[in-house]
């Protein structure tokens, strides 16, 4: 039984051990191509531009109470100084109210498209759902639905964020 | 008792003997099982890696990169999105039956169908509703597919009791074609 036992487990390891080398293998395939991505010729890569546009989304709507400042400053290191003047009053109501009521957000990006876009600029339309927790009033969580528009321009070799409104 | 194996044959007994107690010593069952929960959690590991990975690439897919045929892509799209989601109590068939006219064969049927089921209610409460596309964006395109991203505002209002809803709406397009002749195969609200 014990004998019997031991081969089967030990196929299962050998299983699992082929599993994880395929698993490693192509993660890193796929993480070689996102890193390659920022060096393609300026005003070809609007893919960049979505997968730029989708992270500031990400970055935008993931708020949490604990960490809020952080975020925020990490939010900002991909945009243009135009739109750190415009945005400031902005943030800091991001930042009050996301410290008075004590809020935390799950973001799921749904979809993000490319809109008008030249060599130099891009425009990226993102669908995002927020699940978010309010400790103020009692705990409760709600869904919010997003429609966001990213305007973006190219900086050398990065896109970075010119424009991010909602649209209605 | 312990059988002697086909394996086993024409070797020295103490030898074939050795090899079974090794084979089915408690202590390799215990390596083994280790071994495999953590091979086991490497793998949960690695697949959350690739989720994430998708999560973050998979609206990055390359859109078409010549302009023209973007826009065309986008128009069909935004053009189609609306005409789908618009229809008046008192031109229902014909609301219906012109936004059919401009989708691929199972869709429209499928379309046609779906509108079906409210025919009732839009003619008895005289609904009329009106969907524009505020907004595009193409999701990926390859191989004769694409996908855009429409932003619809869709306004619903009833004849008779007068009541008016304004929804927001962020709806898929596919679409199915090639270069210049593209048809929407699909249209799915995000919600």
């Amino acid at each position: 039984m014990s004998r019997r036992l031991n081969i089967g487990l030990a196929f299962l390891v050998l299983v699992l051990l082929v599993a994880f080398a395929v698993l490693v293998a192509r993660n890193a395939a796929d993480g070689d191509g996102g890193a390659a991505a920022p060096d393609r010729p300026a005003g070809t890569d609007h893919a960049a531009a979505v997968r730029a546009a989708t992270e500031q989304v990400r970055a935008f709507l993931d708020v949490d109470h604990t960490d809020v400042d952080a975020q925020l400053e990490r939010m900002l290191t991909t945009t243009t100084e135009d739109f750190r003047e415009q945005f400031a009053d902005q943030l800091e109501t991001i930042r009050s109210e996301t410290l008075r009521r004590q809020s935390s957000a799950d973001v799921t990006i749904l979809r993000a498209g490319l809109g008008e876009s030249t060599a130099a600029s891009a425009v990226v339309l993102v669908a995002a759902d927020t699940e978010v927790t309010s400790r103020v009033g009692g705990s409760r969580t709600r869904e919010v639905p997003w429609r966001i528009r990213v305007d973006l321009v190219r900086d050398g070799d990065r896109w970075l964020t010119d424009g991010l409104r909602f649209v209605n | 008792m312990d059988a002697t194996t086909p394996a086993d044959a024409g070797r020295p007994p103490e030898e074939a003997a050795s090899e079974r107690s090794a084979l089915a010593s408690p202590w390799l069952t215990a390596v083994l099982v280790l071994a495999a929960v953590v091979l086991t959690a490497l793998v949960v590991l690695q697949v959350e890696e690739a989720e994430r990975g998708a999560d973050q690439t998979a609206p990055a897919t390359a859109p078409l990169a010549e302009r023209a045929e973007r826009e065309r892509v986008l128009s069909v799209a935004s053009r189609t999105a609306a005409a789908v989601l618009t229809y008046h109590h008192d031109s229902f068939d014909q609301d219906v039956a012109r936004a059919s006219a401009t989708l691929e064969p199972d869709f429209a049927a499928e379309h046609v169908e779906a509108m079906e089921r409210v025919r009732r209610v839009t003619v008895r409460e005289e609904i009329d509703q009106e969907a524009s596309a505020v907004a595009s964006g193409v999701v990926s395109a390859s191989d004769g597919r694409a996908e855009v991203l429409v932003f619809v505002n869709q306004e619903t209002t009833s004849g008779r009791t007068g009541a008016r809803r304004f929804q927001r709406d962020r709806v898929v397009v596919s679409l199915v074609g090639e270069q210049g002749a593209w048809t929407v195969a699909g249209v799915t609200s995000l919600g």
